[in-house]
């Protein structure tokens, strides 16, 4: 697979669809427990795709890499996709 | 603080994520003229943006609802873990890592922070159970489009070095959310000459990336 299409798919889900979908969220619930919502409903389809290709190990530097990658949007309240 | 003007204090941790995989995993060697050409369009562009449109605020946003300076260290403390994060996905891709591993493995941790954060809210609980069904809805479909966001990410942190991915995603980070503000939520009355002229240097920059490494 060429990079160009994960390029072209990132840029379009995150800066095109994301915000679509998260704008007319904003100010209808509290932001943290939005984001919290969003980020439990990543790691409910990221479990089984893992599961699945036999890849669920857990790895202590990835989930503090996450975690700290955690901590601005729910600090700031600003969604990230 | 509206789409258009969140999306100008969202560029820092590219240049960091960008400078750590120059200087830790020696990407520098696929730097060439053209590829340094467009970096220096798009970033250039990028920072052109920020600046204008930090001088002239729209009307919508008076200067009494300016943002604090107290956002401006959340926007740097943001910056560094974004940052951090990004050229920890590329030095992830380039050890093999799979997939899978990467999603479970970051989505924990970002869930245990949210959490931590989250439930200590007196309110928390109940602000669980208020959505309706179509903001749930609308919820899992952000989660979906999130995931997918993240795992493109990783894929073409993998597949490409930094240097040449972190500018395309600049650039689209930078020209769409702006134009979504823009057109589809109306938050500026028009763009001036200034804007368009940084958004088309930021896609001249992006093409020029582009097209020295197809």
């Amino acid at each position: 697979m060429s990079w160009s299409v994960p390029v072209l798919l990132r840029i379009v889900a995150a800066y095109v669809v994301g915000p679509l979908l998260s704008k007319p969220l904003v100010d209808t619930h509290p932001q943290r427990t939005m984001v919290l919502l969003q980020f439990a409903g990543c790691l409910a389809v990221a479990l089984p795709l893992a599961l699945a290709r036999h890849q669920l190990q857990v790895d202590g530097r990835m989930v503090a890499v996450g975690f700290g990658n955690g901590l601005p949007p729910i600090a700031t309240t600003k969604p990230l996709p | 603080m509206s789409l258009s003007r969140t999306a100008l204090f969202a560029f820092w941790d590219d240049l960091l994520a960008m400078g750590l995989s120059y200087g830790i995993l020696h990407e520098g060697q696929f730097l060439n003229a053209r590829l340094l050409l467009g970096i220096g369009l798009s970033v250039g562009a990028v920072i052109g943006f920020t600046v204008h449109s930090t001088h002239a605020p729209p009307p919508s946003e008076p200067s009494a609802a300016r943002p604090p300076r107290r956002l401006y260290l959340y926007a740097g403390a943001y910056s560094l873990l974004v940052g951090g994060g990004v050229f920890f996905m590329r030095y992830l891709g380039v050890q093999g890592t799979g997939l899978g591993t990467f999603l479970v493995n970051w989505y924990g941790g970002v869930v245990v922070a949210a959490l931590l954060l989250v439930l200590p809210s007196p309110d928390a609980r109940a602000a669980l159970t208020a959505f309706s069904r179509g903001h749930l809805v609308r919820l899992g479909g952000l989660s979906l489009v999130t995931l997918i966001a993240l795992s493109a990410a990783f894929l073409a942190y993998r597949l490409a070095p930094q240097t040449v991915v972190q500018p395309l995603f600049l650039v689209g980070e930078m020209v769409a959310p702006a134009l979504l503000g823009l057109y589809v939520f109306a938050e500026r009355a028009a763009f001036d000459r200034w804007d368009y002229l940084y958004f088309g240097l930021g896609l001249a920059g992006g093409l020029v990336v582009a097209l020295s490494v197809a």
